[in-house]
């Protein structure tokens, strides 16, 4: 089933339609989930795989499900939802104020964000995703390399690299 | 520069990460799961989507237990405690307060620094270096001390260097919260608020010239890439305090945090990283506010290279050879190959021992070149690299293969690219 049809499914059929989004992509939520909450025990990965569905649910809902790419509103949804139950652990541990603890990572474009996001497109492939995979979902390099079919050091070879022409490209930016 | 990647990087937008939908896509393939996690996950999510369509305000998960095991970037804080209390604990040895490697005699210059004694006026503890491995331009800086303590276990009891307990807990602290968006100011709130702030982990400190190290505990190292070996902690211990040392050539961002990984830090490619020999390089071991400084310069042995048409910048230490190629090399058609279109493609370098035998040494290559992107990316990329007038400098490392240190005074001579190099007179 393509995303299209998913995303047609579950506007029809809303149920029907999670549960064959989840049939397709719970093994590419899971490896972001794994990835971000290493070492957590599996019932929570499992509880937090969950979340980033029904996260992606209500999205699709309040968007008429039409929605760019899947996989890149899974992505966002379970990179964020890791992140909370981070924060979620430290509120429960006392260490952030309350009025803290609710604040949502800010949805508004971002002008540094935006020319980091250009500088990572003009480094081309596959340095832009190997950047994607180590800075935006926490693969290791050792992960990274072995996806790939690389040697660990040359990704981080390219990685330190690319952080020097980052850095570069984003002095002439700004 | 690392924490602002990854800060703004989360906090993309779906419709930005649309934009990498390729490598996406590439992520995606690799990933595995079970018929029976994919029914759980199932389960879990149908029942809150049923539960939200009657209108239940489905509450967000809480952790459920405490310890957890994070792979963390504030963990080689607790690490570092850690190998301090193990130590202690296991030998149980009053004049063994501290020791931050339990690897013996590293270093070929153990001899002449062994023996160097450090009396601290006004207090009785003799602090002895057993061994430091220092190689100014690669990747090992190790340092064994020793302290001695003339009062015995009293002063153990002050140092207070001994508190499983304490350990414990800061190494569970790390786990937890390491991978958060928690700033390196408010892990040490935290820390302060748990009462484990207060002993002194940044008792390592190198210098060389005018640069100084301060925290070197707070590296963003992947604890678990190490092996929980003695050799592993020594090694990470190692990157550590090399780590300390080199991210004081880096401007620190706004929290202070060091934003480069420890292997990014010992890193031979950035260059910026090399020692400046021309200025004392210093380990100091500070226990309770007492110090003591060894001056390593006169220990670091690094002999030049030479060859008719070779590079002019070649030497070996005990831990590396290196060649720096600039301007002068360039004028004269000499370029390393740094595997830049081709990572085979690279420059060689063998050891031709007095005693026939031959090393053929595993050659890291970087280079700096500035080149302009064009509105055709590939191909303007791919022809400026193909020009050498685009190359600044390069640079060859090359380590022992073994954990040895080169035989330096068994070398004959080093065949770099076919070029034969011998010591300069």
């Amino acid at each position: 089933m393509t995303d299209n049809e998913l995303l047609s499914l579950m506007a029809e059929d809303p149920q029907e339609g999670l549960s064959a989004v989840i049939g397709k992509y719970s093994a590419y939520v899971m490896k972001i989930v794994r990835i971000k909450l290493n070492g957590c025990p599996q019932e929570d990965m499992e509880e937090a795989a969950s979340d980033v569905f029904m996260g992606f649910f209500r999205s699709a809902q309040e968007c008429g499900c039409k929605v760019r790419s899947v996989k890149a509103l899974l992505a966002v949804i379970a990179v964020r939802r890791c992140a909370d139950i981070l924060k979620e652990h430290l509120r429960h541990a006392g260490k952030v104020a309350e009025e803290d603890a609710g604040n949502e990572l800010s949805e508004s474009p971002d002008t540094q964000r935006i020319e980091l996001l250009d500088a990572l497109h003009k480094l081309g492939e596959p340095d832009c995703s190997i950047f994607l995979r180590k800075y935006f979902i926490g693969q290791k390099s050792s992960e990274i390399a072995a996806d790939l079919s690389m040697k660990t050091n040359t990704v981080d070879k390219r990685i330190s690299r690319g952080l020097a022409r980052l850095k570069e490209m984003l002095k002439e930016g700004m | 520069m690392e924490d602002k990647l990854k800060k703004l990087l989360v906090g993309m937008t779906a419709d930005e990460a649309a934009d990498f939908e390729t490598s996406l896509d590439e992520f995606a393939d690799s990933a595995e799961i079970s018929e029976e996690e994919t029914q759980r996950i199932l389960a879990l999510t149908m029942r809150k989507a049923g539960n939200e369509m009657e209108n239940t305000i489905q509450t967000s998960t809480a952790i459920k237990t405490n310890k957890r095991k994070w792979s963390k970037r504030f963990l080689i804080f607790g690490i570092a405690a850690a190998a301090i209390v193990g130590l202690a604990a296991a030998t149980g040895a009053v004049d063994r307060v501290q020791q931050h490697f339990s690897g013996g005699d590293l270093s070929p210059y153990s001899a002449e620094v062994l023996g160097t004694m450090c009396e601290v006026s006004n207090d009785d503890i003799t602090l002895t270096v057993n061994g430091v491995v220092p190689d100014v331009n690669g990747t090992v800086i190790s340092v064994s001390v020793t302290s001695h303590s003339k009062k015995g276990e009293e002063i153990v009891g002050e140092l207070n260097y001994v508190n499983g307990k304490m350990s414990e807990e800061l190494m569970d602290l790390g786990m937890k919260y390491g991978d958060t968006d928690m700033t390196e100011d408010e892990y040490i709130q935290l820390l302060k608020d748990e009462g484990l702030y207060e002993h002194d982990l940044n008792s390592l400190q190198l210098r060389n010239g005018e640069r100084a190290t301060d925290q070197h505990v707070f590296t963003w190292r992947e604890y678990e890439e190490y092996p929980n070996t003695p050799e592993g902690i020594q090694e990470r211990e190692a990157h550590a305090l090399y780590s300390s040392l080199t991210t004081a050539n880096f401007e620190r961002d706004e929290s202070d945090t060091v934003f480069f990984e420890n292997y990014f830090v010992i890193d031979p490619f950035v260059m910026e990283n090399q020692i400046d020999l021309s200025q004392p390089l210093i380990v100091a071991e500070t226990v309770s506010g007492l110090s003591l400084e060894i001056d390593l310069t006169p220990y670091i042995d690094t002999r030049r290279l030479t060859a008719e048409n070779g590079f002019e910048d070649v030497t070996i230490s005990s831990y590396t050879l290196m060649v720096k190629a600039g301007e002068n090399d360039f004028a004269k058609g000499l370029y390393l190959k740094d595997g830049m279109l081709d990572e085979n493609d690279i420059s060689t370098a063998t050891i031709h021992y007095k005693d026939g035998h031959t090393e053929d040494l595993q050659t890291l290559m970087s280079y700096s070149r500035s080149v302009e992107n064009g509105d055709d990316e590939e191909f303007d990329r791919e022809t400026a690299f193909n020009d050498p007038s685009t190359i600044d400098s390069q640079e060859l490392v090359a380590h022992p293969n073994g954990e040895q240190p080169f035989d330096l005074d068994s070398i004959d001579y080093i065949v770099i690219d076919g070029i034969e190099y011998r010591y300069a007179e």
